[in-house]
């Protein structure tokens, strides 16, 4: 009887924050919902989203099309799912490109120090001192609008803005304790920077790639908006935009179905991120 | 203070000069000739000659960089690629309009944001802390165009109180302009309010962590009174050091919400000069929003120091 009066008394904050918070289960399951549109969605809703029929055009919602048709009769349902694909792997690949970039060059910084640290940070805060969009709007000057170009636009913007992040937590790990005795111990750099540096940082990488993965969906939507993301009539959310644009008077729901699935996918990051910044917060007071 | 500023300043110029440098040699980065890449590889071979010559293209990079330069500190942005117009006078034209806009924008965000985020940072943890925190990731997903568009079909088609797109200079039509201003001047108000809430929450959580706020309330005063008299007054250098983030934030964002209300402003300026490659005026507006940028930063840490002294120590 003492000891499981022990038990309840000393561990009920533990217990209570044992439960999943209401913002964590929100966004997982808007997440899985917007992953599930990326896995499976063009397969459930089966129909060619660059099949045009035009005598259909405008067409509002029906068992046939489920979110109506748009200005060239194409289904807006399938046009989003298959739209959701090509946004998923633009923000993977801005991601993975800024990640890229970032990793290696804030450990060549923060760990080395001296006069590449001195350059390199220079370079970040010139780049810093460009809003990130306008960064992207740049690239695509020079490669024309694009796929390709939004991957890459939208990589380089994030790079700037990263690597200074990795760079202050580097410093901040290389000062640990931890450091110096695997350098006692006769570790090589090389061996410091892979098993214990780069375990060190593995928290932060987690949680920046999951709110820049937000980021991009909302850059790519707004260079889609722009005329200079993906071009119509290649599927992407930010093409949608860009389609949806022109009757944004006469037909201003085309644009709001068009941007839903923007606000429900970058919610459901924002609310996972921040549910990750709590705990890795909570990890590290303790 | 003086010292401070003076190191300040010196510190901003390396990076005006870097920024210049970078713009010059984006333009120069295009594979190929800008030219070419304007005009299309099906150009008449002596109009390109002829406009190479004339935009100074065939000469040493050196030698356009020291030309362009001196330009730009006499106010010379250089001329147009497109519209062989100069650029100073498109963009001086432009500015009235984007300054309306970003000036209305940055007032509708300070009178929701602020309170906002002191609300929420006075009582971390709290239910109405969540309440805030849990709106502004909700604000940060949503993009700014689609607000636009759900403000301007309610707002404008439905209920038909304000016009929907549209704008008429301040001086010509007062009240005109300012019914015209309210949409987007509260969709990019709203658009960068998560932003500046959020920088304004964590400024204010510091702040009560300092132990001058138990020795307020030991002395028994009022929540309302230590809020407002302690907290905010020594949370606003940090404050002001946010709004100058913020700036990135409105740049981008009026760019955006520009294009949505046909407002005729500078951030029109840029996505019209990548679609039409005017590779020149992209040059100046790279140069002018970079050093807009790092020009309101350095006013914001000037602020800062003053109101905050131990900032210029560190």
């Amino acid at each position: 009887m003492t000891a499981k009066t022990m038990v309840v008394t000393t561990a009920p904050k533990a217990a209570v924050r044992r439960r999943m918070p209401l913002r964590t289960a929100i966004g997982s399951g808007l997440g899985l919902l917007v992953v599930l549109t990326v896995a499976i969605g063009p397969w459930v809703i089966g129909k060619d989203p660059y099949a045009i029929d035009i005598a259909n055009r405008f067409a509002g919602p029906s068992a046939e099309h489920w979110l109506g048709t748009d200005e060239l009769g194409r289904d807006v349902a399938s046009r989003i799912a298959s739209g959701a694909r090509a946004t998923a792997l633009i923000a993977l690949g801005a991601v993975g490109i800024a990640t890229a970039v970032a990793i290696p060059l804030g450990l060549l910084t923060g760990f080395l120090g001296g006069w590449v640290d001195l350059v390199v940070t220079r370079v970040v805060d010139l780049f810093l001192a460009i809003p990130s969009l306008l960064v992207a709007i740049g690239v695509v000057g020079v490669f024309g609008a694009s796929v390709t170009t939004t991957v890459l636009a939208l990589g380089l913007s994030y790079w700037p803005f990263y690597t200074r992040l990795i760079r202050s937590a580097v410093v901040g790990i290389r000062s640990r304790a931890y450091i110096d005795a695997a350098r006692v111990l006769g570790a090589s750099r090389w061996r410091v920077i892979r098993t214990e540096i780069l375990t060190g940082l593995a928290p932060l990488v987690l949680l920046q790639t999951t709110v820049l993965l937000g980021f991009a969906v909302l850059d790519e939507a707004a260079l889609g908006f722009l005329g200079l993301g993906v071009q119509p009539p290649q599927a992407s959310w930010g093409s949608r935009l860009a389609e949806s644009r022109e009757f944004i008077l006469a037909q201003p729901e085309l644009a709001l179905v068009a941007g839903v699935p923007i606000v429900v996918a970058v919610f459901a990051v924002n609310l996972l991120s921040d549910a990750l910044r709590d705990r890795l917060d909570a990890r590290r007071i303790s | 203070m003086l010292r401070y500023a003076l190191s300040r300043v010196l510190l901003a110029l390396p990076l005006l000069f870097g920024l210049s440098v970078l713009s010059f040699i984006y333009v120069r980065l295009i594979p190929g000739d800008p030219i070419v890449a304007m005009l299309g590889v099906n150009g008449n071979p002596a109009l390109v000659a002829r406009l190479r010559e004339q935009f100074g293209l065939d000469r040493p990079l050196l030698s356009q960089y020291g030309e362009w330069i001196t330009g730009v500190a006499r106010g010379d942005l250089g001329v147009s690629f497109r519209s062989q117009m100069p650029i100073s006078t498109i963009i001086v034209d432009r500015i009235p309009a984007t300054l309306q806009l970003a000036g209305a924008a940055l007032l509708v965000s300070l009178l929701i944001a602020i309170p906002a985020g002191v609300a929420a940072g006075m009582r971390p943890g709290s239910r109405l802390d969540s309440l805030i925190t849990s709106a502004t990731l909700f604000g940060l997903a949503v993009p700014a165009f689609f607000l636009g568009t759900l403000l301007m079909l309610v707002f404008a088609v439905n209920l038909r109180l304000v016009p929907s797109q549209g704008y008429v200079p301040f001086a010509d039509d007062p009240m005109q302009s300012l019914r015209l201003t309210l949409l987007p001047a509260v969709t990019l108000g709203l658009a960068i309010s998560p932003y500046l809430a959020r920088l304004t929450r964590s400024a204010v959580v510091e702040t009560i962590q300092e132990s001058f706020v138990p020795f307020a309330q030991a002395k028994g005063l009022t929540p309302r009174k230590i809020s407002m008299g302690y907290v905010l007054r020594n949370a606003l250098p940090s404050l002001v050091a946010a709004l100058g983030v913020t700036v990135a934030s409105l740049i981008a964002g009026s760019i955006v919400v520009e294009a949505l209300f046909n407002w005729p402003g500078m951030g029109r300026l840029v996505a019209s000069a990548v679609v039409e490659r005017d590779y020149a005026m992209i040059e100046a507006l790279l140069l002018i929003y970079g050093g807009l940028f790092i020009t309101v930063n350095l006013v914001c840490e000037l602020v800062q120091s003053v109101l905050d002294p131990r900032v210029r120590l560190t």
